[in-house]
């Protein structure tokens, strides 16, 4: 009996039972190789996205007419909030950016501006959010794992880069990705190796990328819910002590899955905080806001320096914009704080200033163009990088952004 | 001649016809404009422009299809349903010589050919952008627009319609959509999606400046456009008003109650300019003008609308009906004979110039009849080759073979709905149970496909394949395989209904043996019938129109 004899059905009980090479189909033949190659060459981003806009005057840049108090760090002269205590200690892998300066205060808009570097509806196209970016960018288009995945809510897609960039959206990180796990998954092994070799005729007959692209899709999600690295979405696995540090809210879990996804070679993980849009009892839910980031934050730091990765990882903390400073009840934009960490940034210090009351850029203003170069250069990405959507050429970051100098 | 296709004035010549509704030779039916047209004399038109491009290029067109693949795509362009299991078998063994035609008649009739149309154009003009309109449920717009579709009304005057909305009607939604923020339509994304959908153009460089892609326009061309929209706006729902879509001066305020800044519509036809630099700012004042044609005398406080919609749909207006041609051959061709959809511009090359010249001729002359433009393009052989490819046409972009595309978001959900026979569980929320099937509903999950995007794109990700391999097809499939098994008939034959169910044909022998033996291995029927029916559902096949 030669191979090219053997029924499908024939084959698939001899594979199932180990006689022919290449497990039960080709799908995860090949994936036990790449696994043991465990290297991650890329450069990693983790975006602390805070939804809502968190005010610059209670977190990062308290002012004397701000509610709360402000504590010393561990650099000499740089003060937080009182409600930032974990923080504190980090600020040696911290760049402030005080200085932000980007003037769309308008929730939406400025979510598509803060995420794309793009004005919305600017030259009649939707522009990439950065993880789809990223995502094109950085990733491996064989990675068995998603390239950007979004984590506690959902996020801006993929824009003109087309879905194969948008990103896998884990909407509770205390469960992983859904219907990833199934009761009885030799079962589902055999009806997915009948169903690729039906799928292979097919392709045969039409040749049709489509149908390509759709056999692929099948393939990676088979190769998902085999692959060992995704064991990576399960935070319960850490153990008690680390998990403890990151803490129980749904952003500390959060922050978590960020990690390991990281340290299983994602690309980039964006993780969503919510409630920042306080209007009303603006400082009394902003200091919630506050106090919740500080120990999930402080232990994603931390954790990532362990383990020798913060070097190699962006994070970014940002919102959309700032707010005003009485009690941080108003959207503000023209003013306004983000964080950089990691990267091999030169961290450790507080670049631009505000005046007095936390309302105008009074040193080192930074425009969202040169925001987004200066990610783009600490990613080791081009900026001025052209793709083409209908024929039409978008670059990565717009013209006119400088990167900070002062970080590299 | 021109001014009576106008809307208002149209109906009594349509009346005077309305006894030649019957159709009187296949493929011949009353147009829009309420003469009748042959359509099939336009498709062997189409056929004469399409070979003579391939036998110039000396590409060997593929044959064509087979009824059951011509039947499952003529169901899936026209209706977005799949042929139903108690008539599938009986069109592919049916002999009648002119059997396509006739099908092509009764879906064209049917109330699905209307839905699906809505659906198609619902999604560009309702566009599904994140911020503004997420939440925008344009039950009443599609049911209008299906409507309008099933009762054969011509483009131009649906267009109209759409522009020339007055007060609570549905087709309002169209300005709700359009709005930048807040509830006032924004002048400038109108004349955007206008310039887009309704023309074939990119006016929307030309917003912020004279923009070097589209040199024939300037920067006061888009705003001289966008000035006929100046005054439209959406007066909100207040006590016993309701919400409408106006051009008339807002009512009095309402002495009792606290209203916000009331919008005051500008006047004399006349638009500001906004600094694209600084939103507080205004460069200049431009008057409404026609896109290369004069600026007309306006009444000072409008409505303005219907001149612009006059101006749109009137003949003399080369790109009206060319956008809706081409947009309309990329329906069943998946690409326009001018790509893309909506850079039609001057500069733009076709791949059958005269191919788009006469079918936009045919539209004018058929009142913009969509109706009957569709049925010249399905009886087409071009439009009715099979999918399947030759050695070497695998590549050809001139037709040759019927391009594959995909069958996605609310279709594809449809069309699952279809064969397994009931409506998707209600998914729980996270309060009700512990362990819900998933916080995004299907619609939601499905909804991949960016705006205008490419019939043969394929967006699905593994969130969304596993909700259909480990979720939707093993929690649903037990009724229909009940339903189709009950009268205990022989596995040969349960596995053809599922493929006649499923791809709306039959199995080859192959096929049907290698899942015989599959059902045989499983042990118990029912898990084997499961196993096939799964392999049908998530197989390319299924999500393919080809």
């Amino acid at each position: 009996m030669t191979r090219e004899s053997l029924t499908r059905r024939e084959a698939l009980k001899l594979s199932a039972a180990g006689v022919l090479a290449g497990s039960v189909s080709g799908w995860f033949g090949n994936l036990a190789g790449r696994a043991a190659e465990a290297d991650v060459k890329h450069k990693s981003c983790i975006l602390l996205w805070m939804n809502g806009g968190p005010s610059h005057s209670h977190s990062f840049d308290i002012k004397e007419v701000s509610t709360y108090k402000a504590i010393d760090t561990c650099l000499p002269g740089v003060q937080v909030s009182e409600y930032l205590p974990k923080m504190a200690q980090q600020l040696q892998q911290c760049a402030i950016l005080r200085g932000m300066s980007t003037g769309e205060a308008s929730h939406g808009r400025a979510r598509y501006l803060m995420h794309t570097g793009y004005r919305q509806g600017a030259g009649g196209t939707t522009y990439p959010s950065l993880g789809a970016v990223v995502s094109a960018e950085l990733g491996d288009s064989d990675f068995e794992l998603p390239n950007f995945v979004a984590v506690g809510g959902n996020t801006l897609g993929a824009g003109y880069l087309g879905p194969r960039y948008a990103p896998l959206v884990i909407t509770d990180p205390g469960r992983g990705v859904e219907n990833l796990k199934i009761a009885d998954q030799a079962d589902l092994d055999e009806r997915a190796a009948l169903l690729q070799a039906f799928d292979k005729e097919l392709e045969t007959q039409l040749k049709a990328a489509p149908l390509e692209a759709h056999q692929k899709g099948y393939e990676r999600a088979v190769s998902l819910m085999h692959s060992t690295r995704a064991k990576a979405f399960e935070i319960d696995s850490e153990p008690e002590s680390v998990k403890t540090a990151y803490g129980n809210s749904s952003f500390g879990k959060g922050c978590l899955l960020a990690r390991r996804l990281v340290e299983a070679g994602v690309p980039f993980v964006e993780v969503v905080r919510g409630g920042w849009d306080t209007h009303g009892q603006g400082h009394a839910n902003q200091k919630n806001g506050v106090s919740n980031i500080d120990a999930p934050f402080a232990a994603l730091l931390a954790d990532l320096k362990d383990r020798g990765l913060l070097d190699s990882t962006l994070v970014i903390w940002m919102g959309e914009f700032g707010r005003t400073s009485d009690n941080g009840s108003n959207h503000y934009a023209k003013a306004w704080t983000t964080v950089l960490c990691g990267a091999g940034l030169k961290t450790g210090q507080v670049i631009g200033k505000t005046d007095a009351k936390g309302m105008t850029v009074d040193d080192r203003p930074i425009s969202v163009v040169d925001f987004m170069t200066t990610i783009c250069q600490a990613l080791g990405i081009d900026a001025k990088k052209q793709y083409t959507s209908r024929g039409r050429p978008f670059r990565i970051v717009d013209k006119g952004g400088e990167a900070i100098k002062e970080l590299f | 001649m021109a001014k009576s296709l106008r809307i208002g004035m149209f109906p009594s010549s349509a009346a005077g016809h309305s006894l030649w509704v019957t159709t009187l030779v296949l493929g011949m039916a009353v147009t829009a404009r309420g003469e009748p047209r042959d359509a099939q004399a336009v498709a062997r038109s189409i056929d004469q422009q399409i070979d003579a491009k391939l036998q110039a290029a000396r590409v060997k067109p593929s044959p064509a299809s087979d009824d059951a693949e011509f039947q499952r795509r003529i169901y899936l362009d026209l209706t977005g349903r799949l042929p139903s299991l108690d008539k599938v078998a009986a069109f592919i063994d049916s002999t009648g010589p002119d059997k396509r035609a006739r099908l092509i008649d009764e879906l064209l009739a049917s109330p699905e050919y209307g839905q699906h149309f809505a659906r198609y154009w619902a999604e560009l003009l309702i566009k599904r952008d994140g911020e503004v309109n997420s939440k925008m449920r344009p039950v009443e717009f599609r049911a209008w627009l299906a409507k309008e579709f099933n009762d054969g009304k011509g483009w131009d005057q649906i267009v109209t319609a759409l522009l020339t909305v007055e007060g609570t009607g549905p087709a309002g939604f169209f300005f709700r959509a359009n709005k930048l923020s807040g509830e006032r339509p924004s002048p400038a994304k109108i004349v955007g999606t206008v310039g887009n959908l309704f023309l074939g153009i990119q006016l929307q460089c030309a917003q912020c400046h004279d923009h070097p892609f589209t040199s024939e326009w300037k920067h006061d061309d888009f705003w001289g456009m966008a000035a006929f929209f100046g005054r439209t706006h959406y007066q909100p729902f207040t006590g016993s008003r309701e919400g409408k879509i106006t051009e008339s001066d807002p009512p009095p305020p309402d002495p009792t109650a606290k209203q916000k800044k009331v919008f005051q519509p500008p006047v004399g036809g006349k638009i500001e300019i906004p600094d694209p630099l600084d939103a507080k700012k205004t460069l200049r004042e431009v008057p409404a003008k026609f896109l290369g044609g004069p600026a007309p005398e306006l009444t000072e406080k409008g409505p303005y609308r219907p001149h612009f919609a006059n101006w749109l749909t009137a003949p003399s207006n080369p790109w009206f009906a060319r956008a809706a041609i081409n947009r309309l051959w990329a329906v069943f061709f998946a690409r326009g004979l001018i790509n893309p959809l909506d850079d039609m511009g001057p500069k733009a090359v076709a791949s059958h110039p005269e191919l788009l010249n006469l079918l936009t001729k045919e539209f004018q002359e058929s009142g913009h009849d969509y109706k009957h433009l569709i049925r010249a393009i399905c009886n087409s052989n071009a439009y009715q080759r099979t999918s399947r490819t030759l050695p070497d046409n695998r590549d050809d972009e001139n037709f040759s073979r019927m391009p594959v595309k995909l069958v996605q978001g609310e279709v594809l959900l449809k069309c699952l709905d279809q064969v397994l026979g009931v409506e998707p569980p209600v998914v729980p929320t996270r309060n009700k149970t512990k362990e819900p099937i998933s916080v995004e509903s299907n619609a939601e999950l499905f909804d991949k496909a960016i705006y205008d995007e490419d019939p043969s794109n394929y967006t699905f990700g593994a969130p969304q394949l596993l909700r259909l391999m480990n979720a939707e097809v093993p929690r649903r499939s037990g009724a229909v395989i009940a339903r189709l098994t009950q009268d205990q008939a022989e596995p040969g034959k349960v596995v053809e209904r599922f493929y006649l169910l499923t791809l709306s044909r039959r199995p080859t022998a192959d096929e049907s043996k290698e899942l015989l033996a599959f059902v045989k291995q499983a042990g118990e029927p029912a898990k084997g019938y499961a196993a096939v029916l799964w392999i049908l559902l998530n197989s390319a096949e299924f999500v393919a129109n080809h």
